[in-house]
């Protein structure tokens, strides 16, 4: 029986369909040619017997591309949409264990004249029942005010131990601290529903790609969510305490009332890093270590 | 040390001390001393309401044994808690002067009026919030008012005073004296005795 060809998938305004009838069935072959825009197709008629046997092979060869492209692209961007909600689930992943793990310095929020700072939650009086402690700023940066006339630095001088310095900074630096911890908290309300989601996606992704049921890259990508979780929560204890001593040290160097603020600091970008970097890490090898399970020998 | 008292617009004053040369450990201690012996002195088993500006979780009203007794309100946009107190105690003075660091950062304000009198609350609201920025000028206001700032409560607003000019006097005088700290009363006396022409 003859091939029925059909070139409905060839973009029609760049095409002719042309029907030849086949002498040994009943079927047609519908062939479609290219229009040349400066020769009009009714002025030179083809003779079916002189184009059906080359436009058979370069329709499937044309059609085979087309399919083999079809196939690329959709491989393709199924891959950068699972690197994506990879890289957005981690970076969420770490950004909401960060705020669940027991922090020693926390941001402070934008009040009266301060745009941002950091706040020691070991500190402060003690208050509550049970009692404990409320907490106490340690750094904060503040617009100018009536008595300090430019953008400034304060250093809470009961934790420091020395006198508030008031060390100026510029409008720029104020803007852009209190332009990153903005989006750092928004980013934070959201961390926990984005993680979430783009681990469902992923999993319902890999689960439709074993047939709707759990297979192997349903297990890997299970094993990657874990790992991405269990990374974020064991990179940001070691974040936090390595950021602390790498702060302290280099704050140090900066005389007495640096080691204080300088571990605050150390200690709050390491945790928010580690965190971040975990869950990266820990995706990672959750996925090899599934792949070795799923794939060894039985 | 020096602790400078100057007059407000139309009916108050403000008393600060010298943070030129940056102040030292014991200078912060000794003034937040002063600051208590003030608000006990002002506020006293006097009925009062306590503002939280932007509250937060570790406001001092949140601590309080009738802190369900808290109203929060929003107002142009921001968030206050209205405490109300029928009688300050000392230990809640205490509690705001020493250590408070909403006190120390002007958001936590004290104004006097009894537990039916919010429209005072709203008036004081309203003339901070027309100030382009705090202490950019002085707000204008019928209420007696009480609140400080700037980082350590380094200056203590006290506006419609109930009591004196010269009672303040005499008491800032007493708690200056008794830390052995130079009170300059210069620009207050000037313009409570305005040299004649």
């Amino acid at each position: 029986m003859a091939p029925r060809i059909d070139g409905n998938n060839i973009p029609a305004q760049t095409a002719q369909t042309r029907q030849i009838p086949n002498s040994d069935s009943d079927e047609v072959i519908r062939v479609e040619t290219c229009i040349q825009k400066d020769k009009p197709v009714n002025q030179q008629p083809v003779s079916s017997c002189e184009l059906a046997p080359q436009s058979n092979s370069s329709i499937f060869n044309r059609r085979n591309e087309l399919a083999l492209y079809g196939q690329n692209r959709r491989n393709q961007i199924e891959r950068t949409f699972e690197e994506g909600s990879s890289i957005l689930g981690n970076t969420a992943k770490g950004v909401e264990v960060d705020k669940l793990l027991p922090r020693r310095y926390q941001l402070e929020p934008p009040r009266g004249d301060t745009v941002t700072g950091l706040r020691d939650t070991s500190a402060g009086r003690v208050r509550g029942n049970p009692p404990k402690p409320v907490g106490d700023w340690l750094i904060r940066f503040d617009v100018a005010d009536k008595r300090t006339t430019y953008p400034h630095i304060n250093m809470n001088p009961r934790l420091t131990g020395v006198p508030d310095p008031h060390t100026q900074i510029s409008p720029t630096t104020l803007k852009f601290l209190g332009g990153s911890a903005r989006t750092l908290e928004a980013f934070g309300r959201v961390a926990r529903p984005v993680a979430l989601v783009t681990d469902t996606i992923r999993l319902g992704s890999a689960f439709s790609s074993d047939g709707n049921q759990i297979g192997r890259n349903t297990q890997i990508t299970a094993g990657s969510v874990a790992g991405g979780w269990a990374g974020a929560a064991a990179g940001g204890l070691a974040g936090a305490k390595g950021g602390a001593i790498a702060g302290a040290f280099v704050g140090a160097f900066f005389g007495g009332v640096g080691a204080v603020p300088g571990a605050a600091i150390g200690g709050f970008i390491g945790g928010l890093a580690g965190s971040i970097g975990g869950a990266f890490v820990g995706s990672s090898l959750g996925e090899s270590v599934a792949e070795s399970i799923v794939d060894a020998p039985r | 040390m020096k602790i400078i008292v100057k007059p407000l617009k139309k009916n108050g004053l403000s008393f600060g001390f010298d943070t030129s040369p940056v102040p030292t450990m014991r200078d912060i201690s000794n003034w937040e001393s002063i600051v208590r012996e003030m608000l006990t002195f002002a506020y006293l088993n006097r009925p009062a309401y306590l503002i939280t500006v932007q509250p937060q979780e570790w406001s001092l009203v949140n601590f309080s044994p009738d802190a369900h007794e808290t109203i929060r309100e929003n107002v142009n946009g921001k968030p206050y808690f209205f405490y109300y107190q029928n009688a300050c105690s000392a230990e809640l003075l205490e509690n705001i002067s020493v250590g408070d660091e909403d006190f120390k950062r002007a958001l936590l304000w004290l104004i006097s009026a009894e537990k039916n009198e919010k429209s005072k609350i709203y008036e004081v609201i309203r003339a901070m919030d027309e100030s382009r920025r705090l202490f950019d000028f002085t707000p204008e206001v019928e209420t007696e008012w009480l609140f400080a700032g700037f980082d350590y409560a380094e200056t203590v607003y006290w506006y419609n005073p109930v009591f004196g000019i010269d009672e303040i006097l005499q008491k800032l005088s007493d708690s200056a004296q008794h830390f052995d700290i130079e009170l300059d009363a210069m620009a207050l006396e000037k313009t409570a005795h305005p040299p004649k022409t």
